[in-house]
């Protein structure tokens, strides 16, 4: 294993923690991980040394994801078995549990609008700087901060109705 | 002085200048709602920092970790010439190249390589005998990507992608190339590849050692079934996207037209 691959093996706990706010689902999110880094390693060659492995996947994960809802909106079937996707479309099912034992900021994340939410988990989780998220994501820069102020200003609104803000 | 919330917003993510930096950090002394419309927002941060922590402290999956350390061995992919369009009317699409070498294997594109290099391929699918080359033509010119045959052929042209591990063959995709062709990926018992139809005979353009799909009977998405370096031969010849199942159906029953 070189080095590539030992940061990936680093980075994978918080690439987890990334496709969970992008999937909302615990299992679909190591799917997605496990694409990502399948993806990330047929794709090293596109990986510049000295730059962020960390941002350079998030993007991989990003576009992945983009390809699997895609795919799974217009290409049901092939992707999984009609039991499958009737028990994802319904949200209540996957694990009631999980659901409960969501924090209430980890609940009002997953009401935000997907676009919202990836540049919320981007800057204020995983702590990106506005430039390298907006790099990942393929937007400008004022896209991204626009999307993160409308974040934030649904987040608390949520978290104030919830009487969870400290 | 008026601090909009954007500003507010980029002051504590620090990406503001360094002086209106400092100038919002003398101004929160002297203004109260201002000092709590920050604290309010770092608080939104520190939570925010919390968020799936719980995640990070879980082990990770062995099968995930062991998907890292797998790719010390580059996936190979035998990318093979496309059959040149002879029709004017596809003529105008031009056939499109995968714009990298596959997994950085660039000696497997130069045309003399590749006869060798199907040879190789048949001798991996050797079991099924999936797919034969055909030979290279005399004038040196490279020649067509090697044919699918037996149950691969079969697969390629009546199978539906809903015949879940049904034979030794399962379809994943089915779409049109930028050159008007029609294709499919498929996965076998150890190779997994992309074919495209053309005059009447399905022709592989490329092809991977398969994935092997996880143990207890979990279910496996045909997409995420096909290896990554497959996938990006895909990616870099599709027009537009996948067919749906109704597609897909017509394309069976109008025989490819």
């Amino acid at each position: 294993m070189d080095s590539f691959q030992k940061d990936m093996l680093d980075l994978l706990p918080r690439l987890r923690r990334m496709a969970r706010v992008l999937t909302r689902d615990p299992a679909d999110a190591d799917d997605l991980t496990q694409l990502t880094v399948e993806r990330a390693l047929a794709r090293r060659d596109q990986w510049r040394e000295g730059t962020r492995q960390d941002s350079w996947m998030f993007r991989i994960m990003r576009n992945a994801w983009i390809d699997e809802s895609r795919s799974r909106a217009r290409h049901g079937r092939v992707l999984a078995p009609p039991e499958a996707g009737a028990h994802a479309a319904d949200p209540a099912a996957p694990s009631l549990d999980g659901r409960l034992a969501l924090t209430a900021v980890e609940a009002a994340l997953e009401a935000l609008p997907e676009d919202q939410r990836i540049a919320v988990a981007l800057v204020l989780i995983e702590g990106l700087s506005y430039q390298e998220a907006a790099d990942s994501l393929d937007i400008p820069m004022g896209t991204l901060t626009s999307r993160l102020a409308r974040g934030r200003t649904a987040l608390q609104a949520a978290l104030i109705d919830q009487g969870a803000r400290p | 002085m008026t601090v909009s919330d954007e500003e507010v917003f980029a002051y504590v993510d620090g990406e503001l200048p360094p002086e209106a930096m400092a100038r919002i950090t003398a101004a929160m002394t002297k203004d109260p709602a201002l000092a709590a419309r920050i604290q309010a927002q770092r608080d939104l941060r520190r939570l925010l920092s919390g968020a799936h922590a719980g995640v990070l402290r879980e082990p990770v999956p062995p099968g995930l970790k062991a998907s890292v350390s797998a790719g010390s061995k580059p996936a190979e992919v035998i990318a093979f010439p496309q059959p040149k369009p002879k029709e004017k009317l596809k003529d105008k699409a031009k056939v499109h190249r995968p714009a990298t070498p596959i997994a950085g294997r660039p000696a497997f594109r130069k045309p003399p390589a590749w006869a060798a290099m199907a040879a190789c391929l048949v001798a991996g699918l050797a079991i099924g005998r999936l797919a034969l080359p055909s030979p290279p033509t005399a004038d040196g010119r490279a020649a067509e990507p090697p044919m699918a045959v037996g149950p691969l052929a079969r697969a390629l042209e009546d199978g539906a992608s809903a015949q879940q591990a049904q034979g030794p063959v399962r379809i994943g995709l089915t779409f049109k190339s930028q050159a008007g062709r029609w294709c499919r990926t498929f996965q076998g018992q150890d190779q997994a590849g992309v074919a495209c139809r053309a005059d009447g005979a399905w022709r592989v353009l490329a092809s991977s050692p398969a994935t092997t799909p996880p143990a207890g009977g979990e279910y496996r998405q045909a997409a995420s079934e096909t290896p990554a370096a497959v996938m990006s031969v895909v990616d870099g010849m599709i027009a537009g996207v996948p067919l749906d199942a109704a597609g897909e159906a017509q394309a069976l029953k109008s025989n490819w037209r």
